[in-house]
């Protein structure tokens, strides 16, 4: 079964707030309707990208690409389930890496943060300042 | 006349091919450094690139029969200022081929920090 050792992943937790309709007016998201879009923009990734992905897992397969098997895939989208739910904040973007892996980033301000699915099962969460690692561990046990 | 054993001049360009269908780029999120992580059979002594000066655009874009490519273009200079060497290794079909070994199969998943720095200093 998955566990997560950790859960460092996207930034800030996006608090649940009670709605009193006194700001929805404000030109500005309230953080109700961040932790809504957070949630909305997770899903989008797990319905059109690992789920598509899943149904035709040969898509990638070219030179030098390896296609995630539905394993990888299906651990994926436990992972982005699992955020998904805690409300962190959604990657930009979902991507295979070359070896059957599969890769979320999201970038910010000149910083990036990935969770790589590696294709042994194996997870990990790393941070980048510009180009510059800066953090790095293992989300499984 | 060169062979591709020639050393690479840090203006030399580079092209790297990469498959459209992989969503390694876009318009909106950009290049993803996926598009230069290693592959663990392919690129055991290095990622594969291609010197400009033995090939055109389009013919570092071809590859498998009915897929199609993009090509990021490098600049040695560029690689070599994020401590990325690049190697000619020529081979007789290939005098243009060309390898940057710190990106190799081997040191795979200690190579994203060499594959982001990448992102930044190249075109497609």
């Amino acid at each position: 079964m998955l566990t997560l050792e950790r859960t460092p992943f996207m930034s800030d937790v996006s608090p649940k707030v009670v709605s009193t309709n006194a700001d929805t007016q404000l030109p500005v998201m309230s953080i109700e309707a961040g932790f809504q879009a957070a949630r909305t923009a997770w899903q989008r990734l797990i319905d059109f990208s690992l789920i598509e992905w899943g149904r035709d897992p040969d898509r990638f397969t070219d030179e030098g690409v390896e296609a995630p098997d539905g394993q990888i895939i299906a651990l994926a989208i436990a992972v982005a389930e699992r955020y998904r739910d805690q409300g962190y904040a959604a990657p930009d973007s979902v991507v295979p890496d070359p070896n059957g892996g599969i890769v979320f980033e999201r970038r910010e301000n000149g910083s990036s943060e990935v969770i790589h699915v590696w294709d042994d099962g194996h997870v990990e969460y790393m941070r980048f300042e510009g180009t510059r690692l800066v953090a790095r561990e293992t989300l499984l046990v | 006349m060169d062979d591709g054993t020639e050393p690479i001049a840090d203006d030399e360009l580079l092209y790297r091919r990469i498959p459209t269908s992989v969503p390694w780029y876009s318009a909106s999120t950009g290049l993803s450094p996926q598009a230069f992580a290693p592959h663990a059979k392919n690129d055991t002594t290095g990622l594969s690139v291609t010197r400009a000066k033995y090939k055109s655009i389009r013919a570092a874009a071809k590859g498998r029969p009915a897929k199609s490519y993009h090509v990021a273009i490098l600049r040695a200079g560029d690689l070599r200022q994020r401590g990325i060497q690049v190697m000619p290794h020529p081979l007789p079909e290939d005098p243009g081929y060309a390898e940057l070994p710190d990106l190799n199969a081997g040191r795979l998943k200690r190579s994203n920090g060499s594959a982001y720095s990448l992102r930044n200093c190249v075109s497609v």
